[in-house]
């Protein structure tokens, strides 16, 4: 048997299943590794071994009782820290929130337990989830396990760089303006952002991101993000932003390959915005679906052009719950920049607001026009592979308006439209770091981007473990 | 113009955008380098109550001027006003078209 650490949920889990692994050893090794190496990636706020094996004790005793209960039961995974979790704080990884502990469950980890699944954790985030770089002032800077040097991406760059580094098998993001698909990206792991409303977000804390904001998988290999799809997805009248899907099952369709879909690649705002040598690694992945037997062809999107004057109104519900800490000063915000962002966020008219949300339709009737000809768009989940840490703010100064930092532009269409899109690992730059494939597709038809993304992932490999962990 | 002419796409991407950028007098924003520092350290006191610091306004200032510009450009643009058949100032959330 190969390492158990390094499995992907859908190896591991028939492993559980006929009782070849034991939950409980399982969790062990996993507290083991997270004791081991996360001193070094700083991928943890809270982290409760514990509880962990005390819920790995009662999975044990339930799957020898014959009551098992899917791929998750048994499995150690970790949660986002801006999801509430029963009894342990959830931060938004800023001291403001350090002491907010909830008596429920969001209802993503809800679902997760129901299924079995062990939490062992909350991941370490950027703060508020307001920034990519994960170099949060009060609970740590993150490593990324590719080279530690350099941020994990963000926000959710502690569940991402848990994941890469196997230190559980899976974790649930939030993505607002990319921060599942960026980590993901940048760690060398997949990050699926599923449409808009297929998935709760009730105990999203806080839930001051409606019009944006998405919760979803970070996970191994994408056969895992559709596992877990099938888990966390669903109405849920909690969430006023949840839609009532037809109720299906994402990994049905996931080996039918790539024959007979019709990619389209973007001629405007996606590669121009792309370094080249991110731009030559994800060309030759489209080349590789090609090859797949996917229908290849250039189509053109103008009004992405115009996606940065959405900024204008897109901070101004999460600014609007920040309001009132305003008044402890800069002081109070670890990464200074939100605290100026929601001042001034303070004199964005609503007629602001209101064009911004125009020209959002605008945008959305062209890409759902384009799609009409197409039923994927590939392009690079973010410009630039991971940057040294520290280097944010000289990243910043040279971003093209106030909020956008470069590292966000090409993820964000897909938050704006509530289209669903996954980042895969699609290979590595010339410094060994990962870079990732975006694959987007029409709302509603998430089994089909998880289709594509999969026959991808098989014909190029799937997971790779980073050196840093293997050395566990 | 006709209405139909702005349906669709004819909005943002479409010729009318070049020709609203062409008029930034359709905004309703003036030039923003004519805001002064006192002016935005007496409205961030006005509106979130703040007394800033030297240091603090000058970055606030920055921000708020571009975001004025930011404005501009977006009050610039063809938004599809003409047609209010295609005017909706909410999410548009529909699975299908």
């Amino acid at each position: 048997m190969n390492d158990p650490a390094f499995l992907p949920v859908h190896e591991l889990a028939p492993l559980l299943q006929r009782r070849e692994l034991s939950p409980l050893e399982l969790t062990k090794a996993v507290i083991q590794r997270i004791e081991r190496l996360d001193p070094r990636l700083n991928c943890f706020i809270t982290f409760k071994p514990e509880e962990a094996l005390e819920q790995a004790r009662r999975a044990e005793e339930e799957i020898a009782r014959g009551e098992y209960r899917g791929s998750f039961h048994g499995v150690p995974l970790a949660i986002k820290d801006n999801i509430a979790v029963a009894g342990w704080p959830t931060t938004n990884g800023s001291s403001l929130m350090a002491e907010h502990i909830t008596d429920y469950d969001a209802t993503v980890v809800e679902k997760l337990r129901a299924a079995g699944a062990i939490i062992v954790g909350k991941n370490n985030m950027h703060e508020w989830a307001m920034g990519v770089a994960c170099t949060n002032g009060w609970f740590g800077v993150v490593h990324n396990p590719w080279d530690e040097k350099r941020v994990p991406g963000g926000s959710s760059g502690g569940s991402a760089a848990a994941v890469s580094a196997s230190l559980v098998y899976g974790s649930v993001g939030t993505d607002f303006k990319g921060s599942v698909r960026i980590p993901g990206s940048l760690c060398g792991v997949v990050g699926f952002k599923p449409t808009q409303g297929l998935v709760s977000r009730f105990g999203q804390l806080p839930p001051t991101s409606s019009n944006f904001d998405h919760l979803g998988p970070i996970v191994k290999d994408v056969a895992d993000a559709a596992l877990m799809l099938n888990v966390i997805a669903g109405h849920d009248p909690r969430d006023p932003t949840s839609v009532a899907f037809p109720g299906r099952d994402f990994a049905a369709e996931l080996d039918r390959g790539m024959a007979g879909l019709r990619v389209g690649v973007p001629s405007n705002f996606f590669f121009q915005r792309a370094s080249e040598e991110v731009g030559a690694v994800v060309k030759a992945a489209i080349g590789k679906l090609a090859e797949l037997g996917a229908e290849v062809r250039e189509v053109s999107i103008p009004s992405l052009e115009h996606m940065p004057l959405l900024d204008t109104g897109y901070w101004t519900e999460l600014t609007t719950f920040l309001l009132p800490y305003l008044r402890r000063g800069p002081e109070a915000f670890a990464d200074r920049s939100i605290w100026e962002r929601t001042i001034v966020d303070q004199l964005v008219r609503t007629v602001d607001t209101m064009k911004t949300a125009q020209l959002r339709n605008l945008i959305r009737a062209e890409l759902r026009r384009t799609m009409e000809q197409v039923d994927l768009l590939a392009a690079p989940t973010t410009p630039t592979t991971a940057f040294e840490i520290g280097t944010e703010d000289r990243l910043a100064a040279a971003k093209p308006t106030r909020n956008q930092s470069p590292i966000t532009v090409l993820t964000l269409p897909f938050n704006v439209t509530g289209f669903p899109a996954i980042s895969v690992p699609c290979g590595f730059d010339a410094q060994g770091l990962p870079v990732g494939l975006m694959l987007a597709g029409r709302p509603g038809e998430d089994g089909l981007v998880l289709r594509a993304a999969r026959a991808y992932e098989q014909a190029a490999g799937g997971y790779r473990v980073p050196p840093m962990a293997q050395e566990a | 113009m006709k209405a139909t002419e702005h349906e669709g796409s004819a909005a943002v991407s479409g010729a009318g955008t070049e020709e609203r950028r062409r008029n930034p007098g359709r905004s309703c924003i003036v030039d923003g380098s004519g805001l002064s520092l006192q002016t935005t350290r007496n409205l961030i006191a006005t509106y979130v109550g703040l007394e800033l610091s030297e240091d603090d306004l000058q970055r606030i200032h920055a921000r708020l001027l571009q975001q004025l510009s930011q404005i501009r450009q977006l009050e610039a643009l063809d938004l599809g006003e003409a047609d209010p058949r295609q005017l909706h100032y909410i999410a548009d959330r529909r699975l299908v078209p």
